[in-house]
């Protein structure tokens, strides 16, 4: 007697699936774009924790929506209370994102994933938005959306650096993007979540008090935060009898990276985890000097660049004017100005000329060339990759 | 498909082998053999046995022949000779 094989379960991204087919041209006339709540608003796990969420099994995750929204109430006496540098943005800590076994598919700063979504949506600007910073305020180069809320209470504003006016209870208001696809448009690097089998969580680890905020000796802070995600995610038609899904053969990643002890002159940063198979789409590099952002300019960097093997040095910018010049033409946005953002972007313009194939580039590295030595120098470098989707993270 | 939608085409991305498109799976895991190579060949199934054996009777290579005889009557036949 014949025995018939049973076909092994296709494969999606490492996950067993039923009969789908990888036809974009017939996907997109046919998906239905679908929004909706994965985490209602829930009271956060207090500063310093960390929260996590598992995503609904359901059609093509391309993006998630986070918003982290409340009230933090100063009381006491408000003498000596400021914001860090940190705030905002770096309330969120580190975003964590896994899918189907690829850990950390996200791992970076909320600070990032703001930039990260300027730079790869133009249309976002901050121009024209006064916002406290520091002992100004400022109107450009604050990554600053409208809708924000970085704490306000009647007149009074917090912000980056800013000395806390008057106790009460001012309001926040966030939102970041987590983007899981490469492209929201052609949807490459979205995830297939359409499977038991599937696994997407999503962890936020929030900032501490102490990472926001300095609190006046004789000072009390309240926090009564929330956070709510909400899915962008794409249904599977059904074409002719067959599903069809966009190419998801690669995967999405932000992975941000800290080295310490940046010293006057040329600082040279491995980039960790390079390898066939992936291609370099960003790289957002920000230099902190006693935690507070250096600024993009000729002032503080003599050079800024990328390169790889022995020397090659494809890109360098001559001083830290024209690196943050060059942002600003790709983003729209000066992202050096304040918060310090280092942008080397492969992908915003002809993604299929510029994108680095670190299969062809060994030792692929970013560096920059202080004018002096930072206090306690660091540096955040976050690469933005894309890669295949059955290879590992 | 529309190479301008892949990876391959925005990125240049080695396209991926599609392990979830009619993949070759049936050849796995059966315990017969023969269902290939030379025995194919010779597979009553297989239509060129058939047009081999014609062939073989048209050019003379076989043949069959037999006769019957049933009290004085007698018939045969025969094919290729």
């Amino acid at each position: 007697m014949r025995a018939v094989a049973t076909p092994s379960a296709p494969l999606i991204q490492g996950i067993a699936s039923p009969n789908y087919r990888v036809d974009p041209a017939k996907f997109y006339p046919n998906t239905r774009r679908m929004r909706f709540p994965m985490r209602t608003g829930t009271a956060i796990n207090g500063l310093g924790g960390t929260d996590s969420v598992q995503l609904r099994q359901t059609g093509i995750v391309a993006g998630l929506e986070l918003r982290v929204y409340g009230t933090l109430t100063f009381g006491g006496t408000i003498a000596g209370t400021s914001m860090s540098t940190e705030w905002p943005l770096n309330i969120i800590q580190d975003c964590r994102l896994s899918a189907n076994g690829q850990s950390n598919l996200m791992k970076c700063k909320g600070l990032t994933l703001r930039a990260a979504e300027i730079v790869s949506n133009p249309k976002l600007s901050d121009d024209g938005l006064d916002r406290a910073f520091g002992a100004a305020t400022v109107n450009s180069g604050t990554l600053a959306f409208p809708t924000d809320d970085w704490g306000t209470f009647g007149a009074n504003n917090l912000g980056p650096g800013v000395t806390v006016a008057a106790t009460g209870a001012y309001t926040v208001d966030l939102a970041f993007f987590v983007p899981v696809a490469s492209d929201q448009v052609s949807l490459i690097a979205a995830i297939f979540a359409q499977s038991q089998a599937t696994n997407l969580t999503l962890e936020v680890q929030w900032a501490t008090q102490n990472q926001i905020l300095t609190l006046g000796g004789a000072a009390t802070l309240a926090t009564a935060l929330n956070w709510a995600v909400t899915g962008l995610v794409y249904s599977i038609p059904n074409v002719g009898g067959e599903f069809v899904v966009p190419d998801l053969s690669m995967f999405h990643q932000i992975a941000e990276t800290r080295f310490g002890g940046l010293v006057q002159g040329r600082n040279e940063h491995l980039l960790p985890g390079t390898g066939v198979g992936r291609r370099l789409m960003r790289v957002l590099q920000q230099v902190v000097s006693n935690s507070a952002p250096v600024a993009v300019n000729a002032t503080n960097f003599t050079a800024i660049g990328w390169a790889y093997g022995g020397s090659d040095t494809p890109e360098v910018y001559p001083n830290g004017q024209e690196a943050r010049v060059a942002a600003w033409r790709v983003a729209g946005v000066d992202l050096g100005a304040r918060w310090g953002v280092i942008l080397h972007d492969f992908a915003s313009q002809f993604a299929l000329r510029d994108l680095v194939d670190e299969g062809a580039t060994s030792d692929l590295r970013v560096f920059e060339e202080l004018v002096a030595a930072p206090t306690a120098g660091a540096t955040q470098i976050a690469q933005e990759t894309l890669f295949a989707a059955p290879v590992g993270a | 498909m529309t190479d301008q939608w892949t990876a391959a085409g925005l990125y240049g991305a080695t396209p991926q082998a599609p392990s979830y498109v009619g993949a070759p799976t049936q050849a796995l895991g059966t315990d017969e053999v023969g269902t290939g190579g030379w025995r194919r060949l010779v597979d009553p199934a297989n239509p060129l046995v058939w047009f081999g054996i014609a062939l073989a009777v048209t050019v003379g290579l076989i043949g069959v022949a037999g006769s019957v005889r049933l009290g004085p009557a007698r018939a045969s036949l025969s094919v290729g000779e």
